[in-house]
């Protein structure tokens, strides 16, 4: 009996104690964080367009060298998640839509794209994004009442998909990016973890 | 999080200390596991296992069992793999008269993904070659795992890991029924390296109508994928 209490004292502490973290290289990390931890204008910008909004979940992301902010919020029916820099200015929007979201002339060439490039394709996350127009560059509160109210000349739109399927000799996931047009910008392999646990 | 993660684990480990007093197997059960992607589609993978009862600690007979195992895998498509193995195990390997076990395994397994959190299907055919007796058995297992810090799984990071897998055995003098839920928290340490400690309670022979008994089994292991 005295061994296995101490076992399971041992494995509770351990779990509790930095070893293992302090073991690993973290050089991409997305932690979630408090409120209070978001930088001062962000936060600004935030209650400025949702003031009260409960369940706004933040998060602190760094690659190692530059290191960015998030708030993840629903909104009218929609999920939203804005991206700050380390001083609290927005970097870009990004609405979770659906395909039928997607512009008659983006989902045109990005229909032709996915029918050329894959088989069997099947999108299981697209994403619209807001980039700032130059104008609206310095000035975070513009650009979000322009995202807001659909002023769609003062701000420019890509798409992001997630997709699942194969590509010649790929297969698993992979994400795409696409302009207003349709046009590809980029596309990479979505590396999944081993499933070698749960499989 | 840290608070939540030993509240977590306490929760699960309270009721493993009362049944403890009143008398079910425990074990330790910690494993080596190495897989490797050799192609696109192709995943080979070998584990070494090991059965160790808490129970006269120290003693010869409290290990159970060491099993090296032997598994393929092939990406049928995104989301559906099929593979196979072979398992053999050896019995009371330190005393004499030590049985064996060679085990044949066929799987097909469905996971889908929600961001960094999956959703995992097995179906398991085995076919158990013993040196006293020969078992075929049917396991369905399910399993859920997600990120604990954040959205995103970042080397570092722990992920908590839920699993159910029920089994039976179907032929004749053999067939019974077994259920196996697991708990368990996992350390993302990179490199391809992971760590998991899993809290896993069998309910074993109920179908037997001799009473239906209980395991419980500290499983640890680390794995690394190449």
């Amino acid at each position: 009996m005295k061994i296995k209490v101490w076992m399971i004292a041992v494995i509770i502490l351990f779990i509790s104690s930095p070893i293992l973290k302090a073991q690993a290289v973290k050089n991409e990390v997305e932690d979630s964080i408090k409120r209070e931890e978001m930088p001062k204008n962000a936060l600004e910008t935030l209650d400025e367009f949702w003031q009260g909004l409960n369940d706004i979940r933040y998060y602190f992301q760094t690659d190692g060298d530059s290191q960015s902010y998030e708030a993840k919020l629903e909104w009218q029916g929609s999920s939203y998640s804005i991206e700050f820099d380390d001083s609290g200015k927005v970097l870009d929007v990004e609405q979770l839509i659906e395909w039928d979201q997607v512009s008659s002339s983006a989902s045109e060439g990005i229909g032709e794209y996915l029918q050329k490039e894959f088989r069997r394709v099947n999108i299981t996350r697209l994403q619209r994004q807001y980039i700032a127009d130059d104008e609206d560059d310095s000035d975070d509160e513009d650009f979000i009442d322009d995202i807001l109210e659909g002023d769609e000349e003062d701000f420019e739109i890509r798409y992001e998909l997630e997709v699942e399927g194969r590509s010649g000799r790929q297969i698993g996931a992979f994400e795409l990016l696409f302009d207003h047009s349709g046009d590809l910008i980029q596309r990479r392999k979505i590396e999944r973890r081993s499933v070698d646990n749960i499989w | 999080m840290k608070i939540f993660v030993v509240v977590v684990v306490a929760i699960f480990a309270w009721p493993l200390l009362g049944y403890a007093q009143s008398g079910p197997e425990w074990i330790w059960n910690p494993e080596l596991s190495y897989s490797k992607d050799t192609s696109d589609r192709m995943t080979l993978g070998a584990k070494l296992s090991v059965f160790h009862s808490f129970e006269d600690f120290t003693e010869k007979r409290a290990l159970e069992y060491i099993e090296q195992q032997f598994t393929g895998a092939y990406t049928l498509t995104p989301r559906w793999k099929i593979g196979g193995g072979y398992y053999y195990r050896l019995s009371n390997p330190l005393l004499d008269g030590y049985e064996y076990e060679h085990r044949l395994l066929q799987q097909a397994g469905y996971i889908s993904y929600f961001g960094d959190r999956r959703l995992s299907h097995r179906f398991r055919l085995e076919q158990r070659i013993r040196s006293s007796s020969y078992q075929n058995r049917f396991r369905y297992r399910v399993g859920f795992d997600f990120p604990l810090q954040g959205e995103q799984l970042d080397p570092g990071e722990r992920y908590l890991i839920i699993k159910n897998e029920i089994m039976t055995a179907f032929n004749g003098s053999e067939a019974d029924a077994e259920n196996r839920a697991s708990l368990g928290i996992g350390w993302l340490l990179g490199g391809g390296q992971k760590f998991e400690v899993n809290a896993q309670h069998r309910t074993q022979d109920i179908f037997s109508g001799n009473g239906v008994g209980h395991l419980l089994l500290l499983n640890t292991t680390f794995y690394i994928s190449r």
